[in-house]
């Protein structure tokens, strides 16, 4: 079956089909529940199915809070998730809470100069070479210390993530908040011409999910 | 969207972070996670098991047992 | 595994080699493995190179290296950074699939 959110026990169950078109189900624990689908195989985890997944998990989110699992997850059988539960739940009901209001915003920067030359490189020297190499870490560094205090006052985590090219920043911001966090971005934007910014969200809370204090239970 | 030298839209922005997030974020199951004997994951479970502090390891190869 | 043909937009091409690159695969066959293996291994060099550039980035803020230093280092980073880029050409990988996630190692840069 594949897994799509931890909600709490209580939560009531939801009355969507999904990915492979089968009702979703609740598999119950004693504090949270896990949201599945019966598959019959393996999914060819495309494009599109993480599309439809995400969509689908969009949607949940608006009925219930929630932890969203990673694409692709699939366990066996009942059993299997109910031992998950057994091991996390008590983790993952604190979390859920802590999560209640809260949704992602990703902000995203990127600059008219690629991060990295695709062709061969034009620098001849190792100094060229890192000088430029420096520039770019720099125009990084730089953009996620501001925007980090830009945002300080609605965001009550920050995570840098991964990217090929300029920077990502998901923030945790309470929905209500969400208008005035666009907002101070798109000032922030308008102040500097050499590059561009995207706000997307809100989103479930896929970046969030654990608590970054906590290393391990 | 058709011109590839196109920027693209918000919107696709907006949804490649969106799939970028379905599938690099979210709740982590490591337990009998049934996606076949696939090279990248097999390997990936190893590597954190060799490099994670042994409290995390013992962890682990418990909850291993369990859902065996 | 799905096929991707002309038609197929520069958004659905990125979530699915993306995709790819995390569940690594469908199916089961030895070749897979073996280029799971390959982007595994690559992807730690890659750590590495971010890691030894964002080190080289520091020292030279810090004013700690001569010109002959920076220059050195400068060339072996821009040779590896090459020499990345023809690996993941003869295995068939791009940048995307050297992004996996490297749980408590993922957590040095």
């Amino acid at each position: 079956m594949l897994l799509y959110a931890v909600v709490p026990a209580d939560a009531t169950a939801p009355e969507a089909r999904g990915l492979a078109g089968q009702r979703l189900e609740m598999i119950r624990g004693m504090l949270a529940a896990v949201i599945v689908e019966e598959c019959a195989e393996r999914l060819s985890a495309t494009g599109e199915d993480a599309r439809s997944f995400a969509e689908i998990i969009c949607d949940l989110a608006t009925t219930t809070s929630m932890l969203p699992i990673r694409f692709p997850t699939m366990l066996p059988t009942r059993s299997a998730v109910l031992a998950e539960l057994q091991a996390n739940e008590a983790a993952w009901r604190r979390r859920l809470t802590e999560l209640d209001g809260l949704s992602e915003v990703v902000i995203r920067v990127q600059w008219a100069e690629p991060d990295h030359e695709s062709g061969p490189a034009s620098n001849s020297s190792g100094t060229t070479y890192l000088l430029s190499r420096a520039a770019v870490i720099h125009r990084r560094e730089s953009s996620v210390a501001e925007i980090s205090e830009l945002v300080r006052a609605w965001a009550r985590e920050i995570k840098v993530l991964h990217s090929q090219q300029g920077v990502r920043i998901a923030c945790l911001v309470a929905n209500t908040d969400v208008p005035q966090l666009r907002d101070a971005v798109t000032s922030w934007q308008q102040a500097r011409s050499d590059r561009q910014v995207a706000v997307s969200g809100p989103w479930p809370v896929f970046s969030f999910v654990v608590d970054q204090e906590v290393v391990s239970t | 969207m058709s011109d590839a030298t196109e920027k693209w839209s918000d919107n696709q922005v907006a949804l490649v972070d969106l799939i970028d997030r379905v599938i690099g974020g979210g709740v982590v199951i490591t337990g009998d996670v049934v996606l076949g004997v696939a090279g990248v994951d097999l390997v990936y479970l190893g590597l954190r098991l060799v490099l994670a502090p042994a409290h995390e390891v013992e962890q682990s190869i418990a909850l291993g047992r369990r859902s065996a | 595994m799905s096929v991707s043909d002309d038609s197929t937009s520069p958004l659905d091409q990125f979530a699915e080699n993306t995709l790819n690159s995390l569940t690594g695969r469908v199916d089961a066959d030895p070749e897979s493995v073996e280029r799971g293996l390959v982007q595994l291994v690559l992807t730690l060099v890659e750590l590495l190179r971010q890691l030894m550039e964002r080190q080289a980035v520091r020292r030279l803020d810090a004013g700690a290296m001569s010109p002959e230093e920076t220059e050195r280092v400068g060339l072996t980073l821009m040779l590896l950074e090459k020499r990345m880029a023809e690996l993941r050409d003869y295995f068939g990988l791009t940048p995307e699939d050297l992004n996996l996630d490297l749980g408590p190692l993922g957590k040095l840069l």
